[in-house]
C-alpha cells in the first residue's frame, strides 16, 4: 500500500504537466488561426531561453477576423507594468538574427503573429510572420546578415 | 558551542569522563562521514539539473516539439524511478539528489512548455505552478537545502507589485522595518514549534523558519546598502563586495572546521552553496555551452564521489594517514 502510494505521489506531477502540454498542443492544432500586428524587442529568460517580447498594435490588426468584428484586446497576452506583454520564444542559436531584423526594421516591413483562438481561451501563438513570410525561412534571415 | 567546547564543558564538571569524551567525538566523526556525501550529492544534482534547465533553455530547435517533450518526460522518469529505487533501498542521500532533480525537471518542463506553445505568462505564476507541482518532493525530502530553495520558490511568487509595495513600505519607513523584523521573527518561532512536532516526518517547517529569519537578516542589510553602500556602486566596488563576502564565508567555513563544529560548518557550506548559484546565475552567456558545461561539473563531482568512496578504505591504510 505504502509502495503504491509513494509511485502515485511521485508520479501524479509528471502526469500533470504531460496533461497540461497534450492539452495546449490539442488547442494549438484545433482552434482557428487570427493573425495580429506586433511591435517588440529581445530579452532573455534563463529558465525559459530567449523571446521576443511584443506588444500588440490593434490600430494595425484586422478585427474582422473576430466574431462582431472586434478585437478581443484583454484576452491577448498578460498585463505587466508597461501594457499588455507577449512572447515568443525562439531558438539561441538565431535569436541574435531575429533581433536585429525587430532593431532595423524599415518603416514599410509588417512584424504579425499568427494565433490559435478560440473566444474564452487563452490564444496560443503559433507563428512569427515578417512581411507576411514565416520568419526563419532563408529568405527573411538572408536579410538579417546584410 | 561547538561539540567539542560542549563535552570540554563536561569533562570540566565531571559529567563524563575523558575516555566517554574521546567515545563521543569519534563517533560523530564517523556518523557525520555522510555529510560530505550529501554535500556532494546535493552540488552535483544542483550542477545537473541546472545544465538539463539550460539546454531547455536554449531552445534546441534542431529537434522536432515531440521529440524535445519525450526526452524531457524520458530524463524526468528516470529522475523518479531514481528516487523510488533509492527509497527501497534505503540510499537517502540519493533518494535527496533525485528529489531535487526531479524538482529541477518541474522547472525545466514548465519552462519547456511555455517556450513550446509561447505562453506569455510572468514570474510569479511560472513559480506558483512549479512550487505548487513539486510539493509531494520537497515533503519526501531530507535535504534542508532543498526544503529551504522551494520556500524561496514559493516566497518569490508574490505578485511583484505587490512586493514592490510591501518593500516600498519597509525600506521608506523606519517602523516599517521595525515591524517586519518583528513579524519574521515571531513566524520564525511558530516555524520552529511546529518542526518540533513533526519534524520525524516533515522538514519544511524548519525551511520556512530559516527563510524568515534569512528575510529579517537581509532586509536589515538592504537598509545599510540603500543609505549607505549603494551610492557609491562601480564596478570596483562590487568585485570588492563579491570578493568580501566570499572571504567572509571561506573564513567562517574555516573557523567552524578548526572548531569541529559541523552544525556551523553546513550552516556556511549551505550559504556558499547558494552564493556560488547567485554569482554563476549573473555569468550565464551561451545557455547551450553553460548547460553542457554544469552537466559535465555535475557529472565530475558524482565520479569523483564515487572514486573517493571506492578509495578512501584504501586512503585510510596508507602510513601518512596512521
Amino acid at each position: 500500500m505504502r509502495k503504491k502510494l509513494l509511485i502515485i505521489v511521485l508520479v501524479l506531477p509528471l502526469l500533470c504537466l504531460m496533461a497540461w502540454a497534450s492539452f495546449l498542443g490539442f488547442e494549438r492544432r484545433n482552434f482557428s488561426e487570427v493573425t495580429v500586428s506586433i511591435t517588440g524587442y529581445d530579452p532573455r529568460d534563463l529558465l525559459s531561453g530567449r523571446y521576443i517580447a511584443y506588444q500588440i498594435d490593434w490600430a494595425k490588426t484586422d478585427c474582422s477576423q473576430f466574431e462582431n468584428g472586434v478585437c478581443p484586446e484583454t484576452e491577448f497576452c498578460f498585463e505587466a507594468e508597461w501594457g499588455r506583454q507577449c512572447r515568443f520564444y525562439v531558438s539561441e542559436l538565431l535569436a541574435p538574427r531575429l533581433d536585429r531584423l525587430f532593431r532595423t526594421r524599415q518603416k514599410n516591413d509588417v512584424f504579425e503573429v499568427v494565433y490559435a483562438y478560440q473566444k474564452g481561451r487563452t490564444p496560443l501563438a503559433k507563428k512569427l510572420l515578417i512581411n507576411g513570410k514565416d520568419w526563419n525561412s532563408p529568405l527573411i534571415l538572408g536579410r538579417s546578415v546584410r | 558551542m561547538s561539540l567539542k567546547n560542549k563535552l570540554n564543558t563536561w569533562v570540566q564538571r565531571s559529567l563524563i569522563t575523558k575516555e566517554q569524551q574521546e567515545k563521543i567525538l569519534t563517533f560523530e566523526r564517523n556518523n557525520n562521514s555522510g555529510f560530505v556525501a550529501k554535500t556532494a550529492l546535493v552540488i552535483a544534482g544542483l550542477f545537473i539539473g541546472l545544465g538539463i534547465c539550460l539546454i531547455v533553455a536554449a531552445n534546441w530547435d534542431v529537434l522536432p516539439t515531440l521529440y524535445k517533450f519525450t526526452l524531457d518526460f524520458a530524463a524526468f522518469g528516470s529522475f523518479l524511478y531514481g528516487v523510488y529505487y533509492s527509497h527501497q533501498n534505503k540510499r537517502e542521500h540519493f533518494k535527496d539528489m533525485f528529489l531535487f532533480l526531479s524538482f529541477l525537471m518541474i522547472g525545466a518542463t514548465i519552462g519547456l512548455t511555455a517556450q513550446t506553445f509561447n505562453l506569455s505568462g510572468g514570474w510569479s505564476s511560472f513559480a506558483l505552478s512549479w512550487s505548487l507541482l513539486s510539493i509531494p518532493y520537497v515533503l519526501l525530502s531530507r535535504s534542508f537545502s532543498f526544503n529551504f530553495i522551494w520556500s524561496f520558490l514559493l516566497f518569490s511568487s508574490i505578485s511583484q507589485d505587490l512586493l514592490d509595495k510591501f518593500f516600498d513600505y519597509i525600506f521608506n519607513h523606519f517602523e516599517g522595518l521595525v515591524w517586519f523584523v518583528l513579524i519574521a521573527s515571531a513566524l520564525a518561532y511558530a516555524f520552529d514549534m511546529l518542526y518540533d512536532l513533526i519534524k520525524k516526518k516533515i522538514l519544511l517547517p524548519k525551511a520556512l523558519s530559516k527563510l524568515c529569519v534569512f528575510s529579517a537578516y537581509f532586509a536589515l542589510i538592504n537598509i545599510a546598502l540603500s543609505y549607505g553602500l549603494a551610492h557609491n556602486y562601480n564596478h570596483k566596488f562590487t568585485f570588492l563586495a563579491v570578493l568580501f563576502v566570499a572571504l567572509f564565508l571561506v573564513c567562517r567555513m574555516f573557523w567552524a572546521f578548526k572548531e569541529q563544529n559541523i552544525s556551523s560548518f553546513k550552516h556556511n557550506a549551505f550559504l556558499a552553496e547558494a552564493y556560488i548559484f547567485v554569482f554563476f546565475a549573473s555569468l550565464f552567456d551561451d545557455l547551450l555551452k553553460s548547460g553542457f558545461g554544469f552537466i559535465l561539473c555535475g557529472l565530475s563531482i558524482l565520479l569523483l564521489f564515487y572514486i573517493f568512496k571506492k578509495t578512501s578504505k584504501h586512503i585510510q591504510k596508507l602510513e601518512i594517514f596512521k
